[in-house]
């Protein structure tokens, strides 16, 4: 069996609400193989969008060890974690979060720009990766000019700006009608298929259904 | 008081707001910890200024004092009074009962004496004062012990250091007594004097504050009944002084304490007569001061006002931020019965809270600035100077009042309309806030209504403003009344600063652009970030921009007019002076009727003056004879003023001033053998339409007495002649007109009584002009030691001008630099809130940037990169229209006057600024960003 690109090892994490600690992991541990397309699924406050923020690098655990590509994540400095996140993850949310003030093009830039590509290779790139999202036509529109799917298309673009082995999703169909829905679906079983490893979380069972394995959680533990 | 007795006192409602928000508070500690911090600089700094216009006014008279000797009021015997000594104890008991104002009167002899010791010799001033009861001024003592008596005196220090004499030596004074002149004659000429002459111990080296004048610093101080018994002078004195009862200068209004020392000199001279000459120095300073005070005044309560805006925004904004925050708990208090004006009371009171907190704090900061800064840094200043200033820090009601006031208002109208905002909260701003803005049914009632715009209300008032202006500055100039002149003033310097800045409101955007091609080639990849929230965030930028850009119109205004003042200081004091050397008498500014009396005859002029070494050239003046010209049929006509010339000006000005539209400078020649010639100005031409070679008739003294004169020159600008220029309605309202001194005694004569005599005293003024090796300074004191005892004129140098101009302006740039530094700390608070805020809005952004990969220094640099821009570039807008105004009013100011102009740009003020906001931007922006930029991504997009 070849080396998982993520190995999360029984993770703990507790958030403190007042004095008390109220644990969201308890102990989870999970192996995803490059190339895979995980869906974690599970009720509210079952813990796991902190399981894929953590895997995101974006929140840290309590407890447990988790590596990216045999890199110990946990032991990581704050710098050493951003640079991490820049060169090797992608991140989709729920609410796009696109920068407000910056066209699609230079939404997808950006990322560039912090991993100081020169400015012709960002713009070609860029150029090519909202093309291969559909929105070629919209590049210089700003995100108040764009649909709910198209800004979430924006979002899967620059995640894939620095070309990450890996993207993390987090309700990223939430906001989006069925069909704009099933269509971004689509879009990241086609990065999928090109080789991308994929996490994402997910309510809807419709969605999981493009998954390659469905992780179910509850109480903080993996089922 | 219990706090169950104050809950007590309150309405059950009146608690819930108070606990309300007294949780806000704690909520949101940072906002309301700067809006409390902008508010207590702000009215800290106001009080400050208002404290130091108060200080200043206060010690105003203290200064006056310092300069010209500290007692009010001088008495002397007229110089035509036969015995020119004053009886001592009768006099001081007349005088003391005349007015109950009058505190003490001290008998004096304060007057020049020869001094000779240790082989040196020059004139000095002798006081001799009964140290006993007279203790007006204070005495340093430098060496030994200030005790008089005994033929002990003590030497002044720079005669001291002069003579090369010590504690111990001995000095020789020789004393000329006055001789009393015969009423409307001069005293005869060389007539010999009597003379005493004596020698006494030096007991002490001192100087003198207040004693005297302070120009005394060489001579001596003697005990009276040294100086009575050496002088035959049996309870007599030269002079009195005399107190008044401080309280006459406690007046807010200058001109008026000047009023209430002269009523007591009135009623001085009602009771001792005619006999006496009377002088109130200090009085008349502080009546010419009175408009100098009112600018000042002004210009600090503009600086205040500006402050005060600042503030005002950023209050608005911080308060406006909460309401907007607080929109759904505000619609959920509507659903459970709120009434808007609940909601109304609740943002009031939440401002009303961090008012009296700021504000309080704000009077006690003000009043420690004031005592620990402000205070030493003009005794400082004052002292450099050379003057003693005993100031005392001034905090009182008149100037904590102004400062609590304004603040409150302000604080009241920033207030106003995000309490409006939180009234008009919809409950569906708690059921579905994206839909609560559309028209809902409680909107229906402000549909049917319709209520006065007040758009159109200021429109209107914008439109007649200029007219307001003008009739509000002719009812100050009618009614003269002091305050209602400085609200004019101010309001008109307001609107100058507020216009100006509005309409290069707009450079801010190629500003921007210039500044941030800079930062891109500093940091490239952080203004590639920033220059997209710079260029896109109208709103927040406007915000910014507006702060910092009325903040750095008026400095940069008044900068650069210091800036171009101090460039042409030479130029405007040689224009001044017109030659090296300006001698004027005392009765060129005195009573008319008395003038004749001190002027200078042609003898002094063409004799005695010229004998003087270094002098190179000496042209005499005449006094200004005031008469109407007209063109030869009477159908133009203007008022002049007629001067005769004793030389060739020529000779004198500095030529390369000189402008002549017609005739040329061999005009000035021309007139000396022509008694019907004239050189007039170009402004006087223009007016009568008269070209070179015209007529022009002039009004002459007695009846009928007209004379046809000939213009052979035409001058739009001479140097040492200001009514001489270009303008036609001044060319025609007393101008100056040239004429030989034969043709001015034509005119100034009355046919039928004839021509005044060959040594007639004519003069009253002399240009002369130094030889090129000669010291200006040693031709100077020639002439005072030489002519000084005759008569009563000053002399002026270019270069004691130029040195006096040059001291005023470094003190005018310290003033300039402790303005912009306040003017700035509120628009840095200003910067900051809204950062602050702007930031905090930006959350989810930050967090995103976070999430890709984005470091913390990153993060902060873009935002410091961004804040950079925006503020920098908001200055440069504020500089160049502050520095485009102070050009174009000194350009036309320059233009009216005839005077040539040398461009400069402020190298202090305008840097000063730059990298305050720099500063400002920096701090600012990594103290705001710091409390979300460490959290975790996560953290940052859950908040």
């Amino acid at each position: 069996m070849t080396k998982p690109i993520i190995h999360v090892d029984n993770v703990h994490k507790s958030y403190l609400m007042g004095k008390e600690a109220v644990p969201a992991l308890r102990g989870v541990s999970i192996e995803i193989q490059a190339g895979e397309f995980v869906c974690l699924m599970g009720p509210s406050g079952s813990g796991k969008t902190t399981l894929l923020n953590i895997i995101g690098g974006l929140d840290e655990p309590s407890r447990g060890h988790l590596t990216i590509e045999d890199e110990n994540v946990v032991a990581l400095s704050e710098n050493k974690l951003a640079r991490l996140r820049l060169e090797k993850l992608g991140f989709v949310f729920q609410n796009y979060n696109l920068l407000a003030n910056f066209t699609a093009q230079e939404n997808v830039e950006a990322p560039m720009v912090l991993r100081k590509t020169n400015r012709r290779e960002r713009q070609t790139r860029s150029q090519e990766l909202l093309e291969r999202v559909g929105l070629g036509d919209r590049m210089h529109h700003y995100p108040s000019e764009l649909s709910g799917g198209q800004q979430q298309r924006v979002a899967i673009a620059r995640a894939l700006a620095n070309d990450p082995p890996i993207l993390i999703a987090d309700e990223m169909t939430g906001d989006l009608d069925s069909e704009t829905g099933f269509a971004i679906m689509r879009l990241v079983k086609q990065l999928n298929e090109d080789g991308m490893t994929i996490v994402f979380v997910t309510h809807d069972p419709r969605m999981s259904e493009f998954a390659t394995r469905v992780v179910h959680m509850q109480d903080g533990r993996i089922l | 008081m219990p706090l169950f007795a104050l809950y007590s006192l309150l309405s059950s409602k009146k608690i819930m707001i108070i606990k309300y928000i007294i949780k806000n508070f704690r909520r949101r500690k940072v906002r309301t910890i700067l809006m409390m911090l902008a508010l207590m600089i702000s009215t800290g700094l106001i009080v400050a200024m208002s404290a130091t216009v108060e200080s200043v006014r206060q010690s105003n008279v203290e200064l006056i004092a310092s300069g010209v000797g500290r007692y009010d009021l001088q008495f002397q015997k007229k110089e035509t009074d036969q015995e020119p000594f004053i009886e001592v104890s009768q006099t001081s008991e007349r005088i003391l009962g005349s007015s109950e104002s009058v505190t003490a009167v001290y008998p004096r002899i304060d007057t020049d004496v020869a001094l000779r010791g240790n082989g040196n010799e020059a004139t000095g001033r002798l006081i001799a004062l009964d140290q006993a009861i007279d203790t007006v001024g204070f005495i340093d003592v430098v060496e030994g012990e200030y005790t008089l008596g005994n033929r002990q005196v003590a030497l002044l220090e720079a005669t001291a250091t002069s003579f090369d004499l010590s504690v111990g030596d001995q000095i020789e004074v020789a004393y000329s007594f006055p001789q009393p002149r015969e009423e409307g004659k001069t005293s005869p000429a060389g007539s010999s004097q009597r003379q005493a002459v004596d020698i006494f111990t030096i007991s002490s080296i001192v100087r003198q504050d207040g004693v005297t004048d302070s120009g005394v610093r060489g001579g001596l101080i003697m005990s009276l009944d040294d100086a009575q018994v050496w002088l035959g002078l049996d309870n007599r004195a030269e002079r009195l002084i005399a107190l008044v009862d401080p309280a006459l200068y406690e007046e807010r209004n200058a001109e008026n304490a000047a009023l209430n020392v002269r009523n007591v000199a009135v009623a001085v001279q009602n009771e001792l007569g005619e006999q006496y000459q009377y002088s109130l120095t200090k009085a008349a300073i502080l009546d010419q001061s009175a408009q100098a005070f009112l600018i000042l005044q002004a210009l600090i309560n503009t600086y205040g006002i500006m402050s005060l805006g600042v503030v005002g925004l950023l209050v608005h904004t911080l308060v406006m931020t909460n309401v907007q925050e607080q929109k759904r708990e505000m619609a959920i208090l509507r659903i459970l019965g709120s009434e808007r004006g609940y909601l109304f009371r609740l943002v009031i009171g939440e401002v009303l809270i961090v008012g009296i907190i700021g504000i309080g704090l704000g009077v006690v900061l003000g009043q420690i600035i004031n005592q620990y800064l402000i205070v030493p840094f003009i005794v400082r200043t004052l002292t450099m100077e050379g003057l003693v200033a005993r100031l005392q820090p001034s905090v009182n009601l008149v100037s904590i009042l102004p400062a609590i006031i304004s603040a409150s208002a302000v604080l009241f109208f920033s207030a106003l309309r995000p309490a409006q905002e939180a009234s008009t909260t919809k409950v569906m701003h708690a059921i579905n806030p994206g839909v609560a803005d559309n028209i809902q049914i409680e909107d229906i009632t402000n549909l049917r209504e319709r209520r006065p715009n007040n758009r159109f209300l200021i429109f209107g008032f914008m439109l007649i403003l200029s007219v307001l202006m003008t009739i509000g500055l002719s009812v100050s100039d009618t009614f003269g009344n002091e305050v209602f002149s400085a609200t004019v003033f101010l309001a008109a310097f307001l609107m100058m600063v507020l216009g100006i800045g509005l309409i290069f409101f707009i450079t801010t955007v190629p500003f921007e652009k210039l500044v941030l091609f800079v930062l891109t080639s500093v940091a490239p990849r952080l203004t590639f970030f920033a220059r997209r929230n710079v260029s896109r965030n109208q709103a927040r930028n406007t915000l910014i921009s507006m702060l910092v850009l009325f903040s750095g119109v008026l400095p940069s205004f008044l900068a650069t007019d210091s800036a171009i003042s101090n460039a042409n200081i030479e130029t405007d004091v040689r224009l001044d002076s017109g030659a090296d050397l300006e001698l004027q008498t005392f009765s060129r500014f005195g009573d008319p009727a008395f003038a004749d009396l001190s002027r200078l005859d042609g003898q002094f002029i063409n004799d005695e003056l010229p004998a003087i070494d270094g002098l190179e050239h000496v042209v005499g003046l005449t006094y200004d004879y005031s008469t109407q010209v007209t063109d030869s049929v009477g159908m133009r006509q203007g008022s002049i003023n007629l001067v005769g010339v004793s030389d060739s000006l020529n000779n004198v000005l500095f030529s390369e001033f000189i402008i002549m539209t017609a005739g040329g400078t061999a005009s000035l020649d021309e007139i000396l053998v022509d008694d019907t010639a004239v050189v007039i100005s170009e402004g006087l031409a223009l007016g009568l339409a008269i070209p070179l070679g015209g007529k022009i008739q002039m009004t002459g003294e007695g009846l009928d007495h007209v004379e046809e004169l000939t213009v052979v020159g035409i001058a739009r600008r001479l140097p040492g002649f200001s009514n001489i220029g270009r303008v036609k309605s001044q060319g025609l309202s007393g101008s100056t007109v040239l004429i030989s001194v034969d043709g001015f005694k034509q005119v100034t004569s009355d046919p039928q009584v004839g021509l005044p005599p060959a040594n007639a005293r004519l003069f009253d003024r002399v240009l002369a002009s130094v030889a090129p090796d000669a010291d200006p300074n040693v031709v100077i004191e020639d002439m005072s030691r030489q002519f000084g005892g005759e008569y009563d004129f000053w002399i002026d140098s270019v270069d004691v001008s130029l040195e006096f101009a040059r001291t005023g302006r470094v003190q005018e740039q310290a003033f300039l630099l402790v303005m912009t530094l306040i003017s700035f700390t509120t628009a840095v608070f200003g910067v900051f809130a809204v950062i602050y805020v702007t930031i905090y809005a930006r959350r989810i952004e930050i967090g995103m940037m976070k999430a890709m990969g984005t470091r913390n220094w990153e993060l902060t640099g873009m935002l410091i990169v961004e804040s950079i821009a925006m503020t920098v570039s908001a200055a440069l807008a504020g500089i160049v229209a502050g520095g485009t105004m102070g050009y174009l009013i000194a350009y036309m100011e320059n233009l009216t006057a005839q005077r040539p102009m040398q461009f400069a740009i402020d190298t202090t003020v305008m840097p000063f600024i730059v990298i305050l906001v720099v500063f400002a931007s920096i701090l600012g922006t990594a103290f705001s960003a710091r409390r979300i930029v460490k959290r975790k991504a996560v953290e940052i997009l859950r908040m």
